[in-house]
C-alpha cells in the first residue's frame, strides 16, 4: 500500500472535515433506523425472532445447515430456548468488541494515510459489506431463494444474522466493523509482505488472506453454540458447512475494494477531492451490484463443471459437514 | 528476525558434518517411531482408529467430542472408526503429510535464503524436536496415567489427547504436525519481524505468539470436529474454549514465544563460542526448555487455574457454555 502510495494525500482540513461531519451524520441516521426497524418494527423486513425458531421462514430451521450438525438434544434446545449467546451482555461485548478494534485500525489508518483515506477506507468498506450481505440476505428472505442454484437438493433461500445491538439494513454493525478491520489489517499485511509488487498482487494476496480466516473463522462462529449467523441448505459446494460463495465473495469484496481504495490518490489528483470522493462511493456501490451479479453465472458455471463430471448432489468438504 | 543481523554465513565443512548428524539422526528416528506406531501399536497402546470400543485414557465416551457428535455421528464412528483415514486424505488434507511437506520446503527455502542454512536447519530440527517431544510426552502421559499429572485435585481426568492420523511418526506425533508447527511458526515470527521492524526480540517473540495461537484457536475447533477427529481431547481441563483443553493455547504461545527467542539468540552464541557449541547449547536448552514448560503446565493447571476459578467460585468453566 506504501509502496503504491508515496504520497498519501495531504490534509485539506475544511474539505476533510466538512466530508467526515456529513458522511458520519448520513451514517449514524442509517444505522439508528435500521435499528429501530430491526429491533422494534421486525415485521416490515420479516427479521426471524431469536426465541421461536418454529416461525422461520426462508429457509425454516429444518432447511438450514447447522439443523444437519445438531444432535437431537440441540435441536431440543434451540427450539425451546432460541438462538444460544443472544443476551444483552453477549451483544455488548460483540459490538464494543469490534467498535473497539476498528478503532484501532482507524487511528493507524489516520497516521499512515490521512484523515481522508482513513475515512474512504472506514465507510466505504462498511457500506461495501453491508449493502452486499443485506441484499444478498434479503433477496433469500423474499424470494426463498438465492444465486445458488441446488444440485440434487432444493435451495431455500440465503443466510442471515442472529446477533447485534446496533445495525445496518439487516447486517450487524459489528459485521460491518469486522470487514472493516479485517480487510485493513489484511491488505496492509499484504502490502508489508510484497512491499516490491504491484496494486494487483498486493489485492490478491489481501483478498486470499482475509479469506482463509474466514475459511476456519466461519464454522466456529456458524456452530450450533454460536448460530451467530444460519445459512440456508442448498448450495453447490459447502466448506465446513458453508456455502463457497460466502469464500468467493470475501475474496471478490476484499480485492476489489482495495484496488478501488488505492486507486482514490490517483483520481483525487486527475479530478480533484470533492469529485474522486463521489466518484469512489458511486464506484463502490456499482462494485457491489457488480459482485453480486457475477455470483449468478458463477454459480450456474460451478453446477455445470460438477454435473460434467458427474455428481448427482453437492459436494460436502469434508463429507457430511 | 532481520535478515541483516540474523544471517549467519555458510561454514561448508562444519554446515555438511551438522546436517548428516541431525537430519540422519532424524531421519532413522522418524523411520523407527513410523515402523512402532503403524507395525507394533501394542508398544506404545496407540488408540485402533478402525476399533473405537478399545479406546481407553481416554475412551470415546470421555472425550470432548463425544457430547457433540450426534447419535447418528456416534453409531458412524462405532462402526466405522476415524473419518478420513484412508491414503488421500492422510497425505493430502490441511494437515495431511505432504500439505505440510511442500508447507515446510517452502518456508525452508525462505529461510535459508534470509538466515543461512545452518539458521534454517537448526528453526526446522529445532522446532521439529521442540514440538515432538512437547507433544509426545503430554500424549504419552495421558495415555499410560489417565492423565493425573494434569489433574487439578478435584477434577477426575482421563488422559490428554492424541493424534489419529498420519503416514509418518515422531514418537507419538504425526511428522505432518511437527512440520506444520514449523512452517506456522517461522512465518509468524518472521511476519511480527516484518510488521514490527522496530521492536526488540521479546516484542517479536510476543507478537509471533499470539498470532500463532489466534490461527490455532479458530483451526483446532474445525480439525478436531466430528467429520475430522484429527486428534482427540480428553474431558477434564479446567477451562475450555471452544472444545479445546486451555493448556493447548497456552502452549502454543509458549512453545512459539520461547523458541523464537532461543533461536533468534543463536548469532550471538556462534559470536561467543564457535558454531559447534552453539549447536549443542541450542539443542540443549530447546530439549530443557521442553522439559521446563511441561513441569510448568502441570503446575499451572493443578495449582493456578483451580484456585483462580475457585475465587469466582466456578469449577470449571466452557466458552461458550455447552461446547
Amino acid at each position: 500500500m506504501e509502496h503504491e502510495m508515496k504520497f498519501p494525500p495531504p490534509a485539506i482540513p475544511g474539505y476533510d472535515n466538512k466530508f467526515v461531519l456529513w458522511v458520519s451524520v448520513i451514517l449514524i441516521i442509517v444505522v439508528l433506523y435500521s435499528t429501530y426497524l430491526h429491533h422494534f418494527r421486525p415485521q416490515i423486513l420479516r427479521v426471524p425472532s431469536n426465541t421461536d425458531v418454529s416461525t422461520w421462514t426462508n429457509p425454516k430451521f429444518e432447511e438450514t445447515c447447522v439443523y444437519d450438525r445438531m444432535s437431537d438434544a440441540e435441536r431440543a434446545k434451540v427450539r425451546a430456548e432460541g438462538v444460544p449467546g443472544n443476551t444483552l451482555g453477549d451483544i455488548l461485548f460483540l459490538d464494543i468488541s469490534s467498535i473497539l478494534v476498528a478503532l484501532l485500525c482507524f487511528f493507524h489508518a489516520r497516521k499512515h494515510y490521512g484523515k481522508w483515506m482513513a475515512f474512504c477506507f472506514l465507510i466505504g468498506s462498511f457500506v461495501f459489506t453491508g449493502l452486499q450481505e443485506s441484499m444478498w440476505i434479503l433477496y433469500g428472505r423474499f424470494t426463498g431463494t438465492s444465486a445458488m442454484v441446488g444440485l440434487g437438493e432444493q435451495v431455500y433461500g440465503t443466510y442471515w444474522f442472529t446477533k447485534g445491538g446496533l445495525w445496518f439494513f439487516e447486517t450487524p454493525v459489528s459485521m460491518c466493523l469486522g470487514w472493516f478491520y479485517v480487510a485493513y489489517g489484511c491488505v496492509w499485511m499484504a502490502s508489508k509482505a510484497l512491499p516490491k509488487s504491484g496494486l494487483v498482487k498486493r489485492a490478491v494476496l489481501g483478498g486470499l488472506l482475509a479469506m482463509t480466516v474466514d475459511l476456519w473463522m466461519d464454522p466456529v462462529a456458524t456452530s450450533p453454540e454460536l448460530m451467530s449467523w444460519v445459512w440456508a441448505t442448498g448450495d453447490i459446494i459447502r466448506i465446513f458447512g458453508i456455502p463457497q460463495t460466502n469464500f468467493l465473495g470475501w475474496f471478490l469484496l476484499i480485492f476489489v475494494f482495495a484496488i478501488l481504495w488505492e486507486t482514490l490518490p490517483l483520481w483525487e489528483k486527475r479530478l480533484g477531492r470533492a469529485k474522486a470522493t463521489g466518484y469512489f462511493f458511486i464506484v463502490v456501490i456499482a462494485a457491489d451490484l457488480a459482485v453480486l451479479a457475477f455470483q449468478y453465472p458463477w454459480c450456474r458455471a460451478l453446477r455445470g463443471i460438477l454435473v460434467a463430471m458427474g455428481f448427482q448432489h453437492g459436494l460436502q468438504i469434508p463429507p457430511g459437514w | 528476525m532481520q535478515s541483516h543481523s540474523l544471517y549467519v554465513s555458510a561454514d561448508p565443512s562444519f554446515d555438511r558434518k551438522f546436517a548428516f548428524i541431525t537430519y540422519g539422526l532424524l531421519i532413522l528416528l522418524i523411520v523407527f517411531f513410523t515402523y512402532l506406531h503403524h507395525g507394533r501399536p501394542d508398544v506404545l497402546q496407540v488408540p485402533d482408529n478402525a476399533n473405537i470400543s478399545a479406546w481407553k485414557n481416554p475412551s470415546l465416551e470421555q472425550t470432548n467430542i463425544y457430547d457433540r457428535m450426534t447419535g447418528t455421528e456416534r453409531a458412524q464412528v462405532r462402526e466405522k472408526g476415524v473419518p478420513g483415514t484412508g491414503i488421500l486424505p492422510v497425505l493430502f488434507d490441511s494437515q495431511g503429510d505432504l500439505t505440510a511437506f511442500i508447507f515446510a520446503i517452502l518456508c525452508f527455502i525462505h529461510a535459508r535464503k534470509h538466515y543461512g542454512f545452518w539458521m534454517a536447519s537448526c528453526f526446522l530440527i529445532g522446532s521439529f524436536v521442540f514440538t515432538g517431544l512437547q507433544e509426545s510426552i503430554a500424549i504419552l502421559l495421558g495415555r499410560f496415567t489417565a492423565g493425573q499429572a494434569y489433574a487439578a485435585a478435584e477434577q477426575v481426568t482421563h488422559g490428554t489427547y492424541f493424534f489419529t492420523k498420519g503416514v509418518l511418526w515422531f514418537i507419538e506425533t504425526p511428522v505432518a504436525v511437527c512440520l506444520s508447527w514449523f512452517w506456522i511458526a517461522y512465518a509468524c515470527v518472521f511476519t511480527a519481524g516484518k510488521v514490527f521492524p522496530r521492536m526488540g526480540v521479546l516484542g517479536r517473540a510476543t507478537i509471533g505468539g499470539l498470532t500463532a495461537m489466534i490461527i490455532d484457536l479458530w483451526l483446532d475447533p474445525v480439525a478436531t470436529s466430528p467429520e475430522f477427529m484429527m486428534w482427540l481431547w480428553a474431558k477434564g481441563d479446567l477451562i475450555r474454549v471452544l472444545g479445546i483443553n486451555h493448556s493447548n493455547f497456552v502452549g502454543w504461545f509458549l512453545l512459539i514465544f520461547l523458541f523464537a527467542i532461543l533461536w533468534e539468540w543463536m548469532p550471538a552464541l556462534v559470536r561467543k563460542w564457535g558454531r559447534a557449541k552453539a549447536t549443542i547449547a541450542f539443542f540443549g536448552i530447546v530439549l530443557l526448555t521442553d522439559v521446563a514448560m511441561l513441569i510448568f503446565l502441570v503446575v499451572y493447571n493443578t495449582y493456578f487455574v483451580r484456585n483462580v476459578l475457585h475465587l469466582f467460585g466456578v469449577s470449571e468453566l466452557q466458552i461458550p457454555p455447552g461446547w
